[in-house]
């Protein structure tokens, strides 16, 4: 007890050393380490008097007008964000949720989490659009009749583009280097087309399609010329 | 047979005019609820979803409105209600994916996704707010600035 009295008073003292600046160093230093990506935000230039706050140095209350979050990325991506700020002054937001804030000159970098992420910008990650998707459908050899796979990997893109507001499609047509290159583009061109009769039929307004032929110029798998390729007999299929 | 070429030029003359201004087009509006509007040179719109967006377009959301965009290099921006957001320069070459992407906030909540342009070169995408600019390197996240003149 006596030694934990006196361990407060060194604090204490140190405290009173080394000012406000040294309590905010201190503090930030007995934050647990964090995990993974969440190394948050590191000035480039430092500046003691942001670093954080202290009951015994209050400070007046500055009006936030800017806060600046990075979101949660999918997979094993990280978000980064350079900041630059008017005063010339840097910094850098990365790793989910790695914000920041700024009231007045006062910059204060924070961890933020799901629910501030929701209730600070909620309804603008709410009105981001769906990522564009784009898929491959293959189709036999010399002709625009899909392959059985595709058939069922079509029905999938059907569906996404039912899930979509103001979708549109962009389809374009290749074949492989088998035949003339002239015959490839009509080919390319006719495949592109079946694949967008087929969308029609299943109520996509002709408007919200393109299409286009690339014949032979685009091999996915490059080939000699008059080489078989299913891999290269396809129609990629861009939904957005 | 002299009308159907008269046709055929008006057709293909209809296609350069419909084609190039879908070139001028920078993306499409995906989402958008309540009271919107979008500033031009040419005046004041209020936007239907589906439409299409234009650089130096300014985008200004009502206490109701919010509005998200699909963009040609698949970057996605969303800004929510009250907000004010500019699209000042957009560039992207379909081939390289090279360009350039600048907007700017006045105020409100904005969320970026970014697309191609970062993915060919971190920083190419650019958020200008009163005090900063912010430089995405990768991929999503939000700014909030609040309005000054509301208490």
């Amino acid at each position: 007890m006596k030694d934990s009295l006196r361990i407060f008073a060194l604090l204490w003292l140190a405290i009173s050393l080394q000012g406000c600046a040294g309590y905010s160093k201190m503090v930030n230093s007995f934050a647990p380490p964090k995990q993974k990506s969440a190394v948050t935000v590191q000035f480039e230039e430092t500046d003691t008097k942001t670093a954080g706050a202290s009951p015994f140095c209050p400070k007046p209350e500055q009006k936030v007008q800017e806060i600046y979050m990075v979101m949660p990325e999918d997979g094993d991506k990280v978000g980064t964000v350079d900041v630059i700020f008017n005063d010339g002054k840097e910094a850098v937001l990365h790793g989910d949720y790695s914000a920041m804030s700024l009231a007045g000159d006062e910059k204060k970098s924070f961890l933020g989490n799901e629910s501030q992420l929701k209730e600070m910008f909620g309804v603008a990650v709410g009105a981001l659009p769906k990522a564009p998707k784009t898929s491959l459908l293959y189709f036999l050899l010399g002709a625009d009749e899909l392959t059985p796979e595709s058939k069922n990997d079509a029905e999938l893109i059907f569906n996404d583009f039912a899930g979509r507001d103001a979708p549109e499609v962009l389809i374009v047509g290749h074949t492989d280097t088998a035949g003339p290159a002239a015959k490839n583009q009509t080919l390319s061109m006719k495949r592109a087309e079946r694949v967008k009769k087929h969308l029609i039929e299943r109520g996509i307004t002709a408007t919200d399609i393109q299409v286009s032929g690339m014949g032979e110029r685009h091999l996915l798998v490059k080939t000699p010329d008059n080489k078989k390729e299913p891999k290269n007999r396809r129609v990629e299929i861009t939904i957005r | 047979m002299l009308n159907i070429i008269r046709y055929s030029a008006i057709a293909s003359l209809l296609f350069a005019v419909s084609s190039s201004a879908f070139a001028d087009s920078i993306g499409k509006i995906k989402k958008l609820s309540g009271q919107v509007s979008i500033e031009r040179p040419s005046g004041k719109v209020t936007p239907s979803l589906g439409d299409a967006v234009y650089q130096t377009d300014r985008i200004v959301t009502g206490s109701d409105g919010y509005i998200g965009l699909l963009f040609n290099d698949d970057s996605r921006l969303a800004a929510g209600s009250n907000s004010t957001l500019a699209l000042d320069k957009f560039s992207f070459d379909p081939v390289t994916h090279a360009g350039a992407f600048d907007v700017s906030m006045q105020k409100g909540t904005l969320s970026v996704i970014s697309g191609k342009l970062t993915q060919k070169q971190p920083g190419a995408l650019k958020v200008r707010t009163p005090a900063a600019i912010l430089a995405v390197r990768g991929t999503e996240f939000s700014v909030r600035i609040e309005d000054p003149a509301k208490e």
